[in-house]
């Protein structure tokens, strides 16, 4: 009997590893705690122009269909992990719960992947940013899910006139106060993404993308940021720390302009928002005994080794180890199953 | 002269860094936040916190410490609150001041009355015998009231030994608004209270501190704190205070290298204590119309006493309303950290309170009600300024006003 | 329908599989050679120079030439290394590569990963002789005052970036002074803000520049001083005076220059680079590190990647690819999937219009045949939508089933208002999510560069008022110039059908991803108004 390798986490990630152990033979268990795989990314949008951007959303739906309709990948939905069960210093199997039900099933496991994703910040807690005061705050993901559902209208609400957007990077990332001090790693590029994107149907609005300081690499990143220059987008350095609302519900801030200080309106104001540990974080490091790096995310081996754990068997995939954008994730959940068949000792299973 | 701490634009850097809650100085990422939480960005074109920490980083602290924008600081820290490097500007901005002064910057009014304090023990300069005379003659001016009131008599203790509470006031109670200090007589008598003044430590404000004089703010700390010890008393009242309070609840300690041996109060911490403990017959709604709540920077934001005002007031107004931002990220109303008393500052400190007075009025508030006789000065000053339709009283004055109704 | 990878029977595997080749002289080549050992594959690491790297002055944390010899030591006999002097030529043959190393030894590989290195961009404009690059070689000396410069003229590479801000780091500790004068700083990995804290709190001297970029001067030299430079910068907050820091070292901080890939691995990859002109485009084959022409993979510096830690992480998933590769490409490689029949000419259209080099030329005369390799063929049919004579057809999808389609709409009664065409991957999945009206039929093909001309042209007669073509967005196309195809010809069709003399009918080409529904939906229903308004392609004026 083959033992599968159970992936925790139904999202981009947990999709990758078991796509790739599948096409190497390996069989695999997705356990997913909602009734649909695809996690986030599932909700986010397109963000072509006239060309695609690479925001890399589309491969989740590649993704999907692949593993849904593959022999070798069983999928098990509305449920999370429950217990580890090891003999020695092996992994023999691991418990789910339905978390409808409340039944627990064991599963044979050969390895247990652990790809349960990330958290987005919630920014209500700045209170002066007004997220849930005032009508036009909004976070990126929002805007991504209304882009999605070809929703927009729940973000211009109805304004006749040409909007004035702005973007605030960094909203909690790289902030000692909450415990994030880090770069997110995929906001800087997913603002200018959405930013042209939102113009590209609506070339008359006037964006200003407020940052600290712009993180430019990998495919297309130049070419993203000279196309937002040629666009009008407005790259502005420094982030207001606070919003507030004057008339017609119109959104101001007091900043720094080349050396002056001004005050400014805005009709919307989109908050980049960072990426915190997985809610399930702390329950799932005891189950497992994988250990927690300082900011909370479930800690890899090393920086050469950023796959495995410090438990034989256990591994990780995805922003569940730390922050990373859609591309940066697809190639760590490969790396996953690299991992995982280098320590099964490459016998394919089926 | 005053003794200001010598410091040259160089060393100041180092000497920022070295000071407690300096440590963060270098961390800054520029990341320009501050800029936006700052009330005075709007009033100054060129300068805003982010470009003063950054000339000093660049070694152009002779610039910074020229500049009028920090002195039109009133040290109110809403610029580094959730400055996610933890900075604190409040350590900037006085090693800065200490610069200037060294220099013979500093506005003249301050360092006489810090020289002042050192002498004699207050701002103002006033001898013992004069404290005394005032304090009594305040009271009878109320006596009779009280006795129509059966208080009986009221009395003003001086130096009483084994006192609960010493309780220390600020000079304008004794000088520009001595309505106030019979305010908080009535209000220690119709608590009951066990207390008493010292003939000799009768000013809780520290103007040392506003100028980074450090050692001159650990002397005047030090004299509060042996009179406290000398009288045995269990608490150091302080009066609706900023940053006199603050720097006795917070600083105090660290400076003086060693546990106190009392407990810190301010007055309206008292009062809450007492209506909890039922010492006050307060009538609810007795306060009409609508009062909002200023909460001053040291109480609120540096001290985190948020809820202990609104609790009393709650239990006295008709109606109470928030402003927004308030608690943590309350405005500061513009007056503190010298600017009040400085003249060289003159009445610019009702322009830049624009935002405030905006603030206040978008309530609809008949009544506004703070915990601070620094606020409570700049905020009647600004109502009296702009007109605005509304009182200002203290959040004691509002007690004693129920209490009376 | 083509088989994908996931649907590949799962059979006992009797044979090993066959070794992987590597190509390239540095770390890259070194990582790749380690990932495929650590898969239980064997490899050959072909070099054809020194060993050398852009890659080695970017690890901020160890010694990256110790590592390279510590990967490549291992006493391994699934690794044979071979120094060769010219560049290495393929060919394919399923289910792999023949590959020639040199005079007369040919050897047959499973795949290739291409890891050649890359310069970094000269950044020398304006610069006085003596300023240092960051990366050319280790990073020594005890200086007393060095001035790093990032994003000079252009953005400097955040891994090179980080690895300077370690050095301005490491000068301090030792005595020295550092500033580092920079756009953006970057912060890459769950470090980088912390690094870059260290930094700061360390008294490295960060000046944020704006537009204006710094300049250095170079002194006199008999000026009597170690301090040889002069650095100007005006800080982009202070704004002001400028500042002007003498130093020992100015080192600038580049970027990997994408024109300096060598033309071999371009001619490996299919010339499939991104618009900075690094290995791999990689519309949806994110990560996987294939390129489009099958069989060739990419990590590393060619493929603009300098950091080390995520180089690891490319290699190790684009080893695990490359082994899925090799096991798909040996279960089909007895499967024949282009037929071709007498009518070719060999013209060698598809051989040279394949995205994935699936063709291989058969015979040296003058016109060799061609043949597909069902090992690296995708069966998107852009090769049958482009042969000038129909000569080709796909096994998995002939002919016959667009006729018989097409028959069914010519018979339709009523007349179809619309025929939808698009794509397997895409188009399908959407129209399997909504409930098309009745006088809307979808026919689904492998890629939309399956649609020829003459299958336009043959819908158009068929009696339908409207044809809409979806392909995927420009530049995520599973076959690269699939969706670009089947726009050219719209195009064309289109512009014939505007000469005198033609049919009123729509046709319109679109493009959409399987990610939106909503704007799908709004597209088919916006085309449908249209055809019922009974708008048309109007006969040119006379």
């Amino acid at each position: 009997m083959n033992k599968p390798v159970v992936i925790v986490g139904g999202g981009i990630a947990g999709l990758t590893v078991s796509h790739a152990l599948c096409e190497n033979g390996f069989p695999s268990v997705v356990v997913e705690k909602s009734n649909h795989v695809g996690g986030r990314v599932r909700d986010w949008a397109c963000m072509a122009t006239h060309r695609c951007l690479r925001c890399f959303c589309c491969a989740v739906e590649d993704l999907a269909h692949d593993v849904t309709t593959a022999l070798s990948v069983d999928i098990i939905l509305g449920s999370e992990l429950s217990g580890v069960i090891r003999c020695g210093q092996s992994l023999e199997q691991v418990r789910v719960k339905s978390l409808a039900s409340g039944h627990e099933k064991l599963l044979d496991a050969s390895a247990l992947v652990i790809a349960t994703g990330f958290e987005p910040y919630n920014p209500k807690e700045k209170l002066l940013l007004g997220y849930g005061r005032f009508e036009g705050v909004f976070t990126l993901i929002d805007v991504d899910t209304f882009l999605r559902e070809d929703k927009l209208f729940r973000f211009t609400s109805g304004i006749q006139e040409p909007l004035r957007v702005a973007f605030f990077q960094c909203v909690g990332s790289r902030d000692k106060t909450i415990g994030a001090d880090y770069c997110s790693q995929y906001c800087c590029k997913g603002a200018l993404r959405m930013a042209l994107r939102l113009l590209e149907n609506n070339s008359d609005w006037e964006i200003t993308v407020f940052y600290i300081d712009l993180q430019i690499a990998g495919k297309l990143a130049g070419w993203l940021l000279s196309e937002a220059k040629e666009r009008g987008i407005r790259l502005v350095q420094g982030v207001p720390g606070e919003i507030v609302e004057v008339a017609d519900e119109m959104l101001q801030v007091t900043r720094e302009d080349n050396g002056s200080n001004i005050r400014e309106e805005f009709h919307r104001v989109i908050l980049s928002i960072g990426q915190r540990p997985p809610s399930a974080a702390s329950r799932i490091a005891s189950l497992c005994g994988v250990h927690l790096d300082d900011f909370g995310f479930l800690a890899p081996t090393s920086f050469f080794d950023t796959s495995r754990t410090n438990v034989a068997g256990v591994y990780v995939a995805g922003t569940c180890s730390g922050p990373k954008d859609i591309e940066n994730t697809i190639t760590h959940a490969g790396q996953t199953a690299a991992a995982i068949i280098t320590d099964l000792k490459n016998e394919p299973r089926v | 002269m005053s003794r200001v701490m010598a410091a040259s634009a160089e060393k100041i850097t180092s000497e920022i860094l070295s000071t407690h809650g300096g440590e963060n100085l270098l961390a800054c990422m520029t990341c320009g936040q501050c800029i936006s939480r700052c009330f005075l960005t709007a009033c100054y074109n060129d300068m805003n916190p982010r470009r003063l920490i950054k000339k000093v980083l660049l070694g152009r602290s002779g610039e910074a410490a020229d500049s009028e924008f920090i002195w039109a600081c009133t040290l109110c820290g809403r610029c580094t609150t959730d400055c996610p490097q933890e900075l604190n500007m409040d350590v900037i901005v006085r090693n800065l001041r200490a610069l200037a002064c060294s220099q013979g910057k500093g506005p003249k009014r301050i360092l006489e009355g810090i020289e002042k304090a050192l002498e004699v023990g207050n701002n103002v300069g006033m001898e013992s015998e004069e404290f005394v005379d005032t304090a009594q003659w305040l009271a009878e001016e109320v006596e009779e009231e009280m006795e129509e009131r059966g208080e009986g008599g009221l009395e003003v203790p001086f130096d009483r030994e084994g006192a609960e509470i010493l309780y220390i006031p600020n000079p304008r109670e004794y000088t520009s608004n001595p309505g106030m200090f019979q305010t908080y007589l009535k209000f220690f008598t119709y608590a009951g209270a066990d207390w008493t003044l010292s003939s000799k430590v009768f000013d809780i404000t520290n103007w040392a501190y506003y100028v980074g004089d450090n050692e001159a703010a650990t002397t005047l700390v030090r004299n509060m704190v042996e009179e406290t010890r000398r009288l045995g008393a269990k608490i150091l009242l302080s009066t609706e205070c900023g940053h006199g309070f603050k720097i006795l609840r917070k600083d105090a300690e660290k400076w003086l290298g060693e546990p106190l041996g009392f407990e810190v109060l301010g007055v309206v911490e008292l009062a809450h204590r007492y209506l909890n403990q039922g010492r006050l017959s307060v009538k609810p709604a007795s306060i009409e119309g609508t009062v909002t709540y200023h909460d001053p920077c040291n109480v609120g934001r540096k001290l985190g006493l948020f809820e202990e005002p609104r609790q009393l007031i709650r239990a006295v107004a008709e109606n109470y309303v928030e402003m927004w931002p308030n608690r943590k990220y309350s405005i500061c109303c513009g007056g503190g950290g010298t600017v009040g008393q400085n003249t060289d500052m003159g009445k610019k400190r009702l322009e830049h309170a624009r935002l405030k007075r905006d603030q206040i009025m978008k309530t609809g508030a008949n009544v506004l009600a703070t915990s601070c006789q620094n606020c409570l000065s700049q905020l009647v000053d600004l109502q009296a300024r702009y007109d605005m339709p509304l009182q200002v009283k203290s959040v004691i004055e509002l007690l004693v006003e129920s209490l009376e109704s | 329908m083509h088989p994908r990878y996931t649907d590949v029977p799962h059979a006992a595997e009797n044979s090993p599989y066959p070794p992987a080749l590597v190509l390239g002289n540095g770390l890259c080549g070194a990582i790749a050679s380690r990932a495929l050992l650590d898969l239980g594959l064997s490899v050959t690491l072909v070099r054809t120079s020194r060993i050398s790297s852009a890659l080695f002055c970017s690890a901020p944390l160890f010694d990256s030439e110790h590592y390279y010899h510590q990967l490549l030591s291992a006493k391994d006999k699934d690794l044979e290394i071979l120094d060769v002097a010219e560049h290495p030529v393929i060919r394919r043959e399923a289910p792999g590569l023949i590959v020639s190393l040199g005079k007369d030894k040919q050897s047959f590989f499973g795949c290739i990963i291409v890891t050649s290195q890359v310069s970094l961009r000269n950044q020398e404009k304006n610069l006085p002789a003596g300023v240092e690059q960051m990366g050319t070689g280790a990073f020594s000396g005890q200086a007393e005052r060095i001035v790093f410069i990032l994003d000079y003229l252009h953005r400097s590479d955040p891994a090179v970036g980080m690895a300077a801000i370690k050095k301005a780091i490491d000068n301090q500790m030792e005595g020295g002074h550092s500033f580092v004068l920079f756009q953006h700083a970057p912060v890459t990995h769950i470090f980088g803000e912390s690094l870059y804290e260290r930094a700061r709190r360390a008294g490295v001297q960060f000046v944020r520049f704006g537009a204006e970029l710094p300049s250095v001067r170079k002194k006199e030299e008999n000026s009597g001083t170690p301090l040889k430079f002069a650095v100007t910068v005006r800080d982009s907050i202070e704004m002001g005076e400028q500042l002007v820091v003498d130093c020992n070292r100015v080192v600038v901080v580049s970027s990997p220059d994408g024109s300096s890939i060598p033309n071999w691995a371009l001619d490996f990859a299919a010339h499939d680079v991104d618009d900075e002109g690094f290995l791999l485009s990689e519309s949806i084959h994110c990560h996987s590190g294939r390129s489009f022409a099958n069989g060739i993979f990419a990590v590393g510096e060619c493929t603009g990647n300098l950091d080390l830690i995520r180089v690891i992480e490319q290699a190790r998933s684009t080893a695990v690819r490359a082994r899925a590769w090799m096991r798909r490409a040996a279960q089909l490689q007895n499967e024949k999937t282009v037929a071709s029949s007498e009518e070719c000419i060999r013209c060698l259209t598809c051989y040279r219009i394949c995205p994935h080099s699936a063709f291989s030329l058969i015979g040296m005369q003058s016109r060799s045949t061609v043949e597909a390799c069902a090992s690296f063929c995708e069966q998107c049919g852009i090769c049958v939508s482009e042969c000038p004579r129909m000569a080709l057809d796909l096994e998995s999808f002939p002919e016959q089933h667009v006729s018989a389609f097409l028959t069914k709409v010519r018979q339709t009664s009523p007349p179809l208002s619309m025929v939808l065409y698009g794509c397997e991957r895409t188009a399908a999945r959407l129209v399997a999510k909504i409930e098309l009206p009745p006088d809307i039929l979808f026919f689904s093909f492998p890629c939309a560069g399956r649609i020829s001309e003459a299958i336009l042209w043959a819908t158009l007669v068929s009696g339908v008022r409207g044809v809409l073509v979806l392909g995927c967005h420009h530049d995520n196309c599973a076959s690269d110039s699939g969706t670009d195809w089947a726009r050219v010809r719209v195009e064309t069709v289109l512009e014939k059908l505007a000469s005198p003399g033609s049919i009123p009918i729509q046709l319109k080409y679109a493009t959409v991803s399987a990610k939106e529904p909503a704007r799908f939906r709004g597209i088919v229903e916006q085309f449908a108004n249209s055809l019922r308004d009974g708008a048309g392609v109007k006969p040119a004026e006379r």
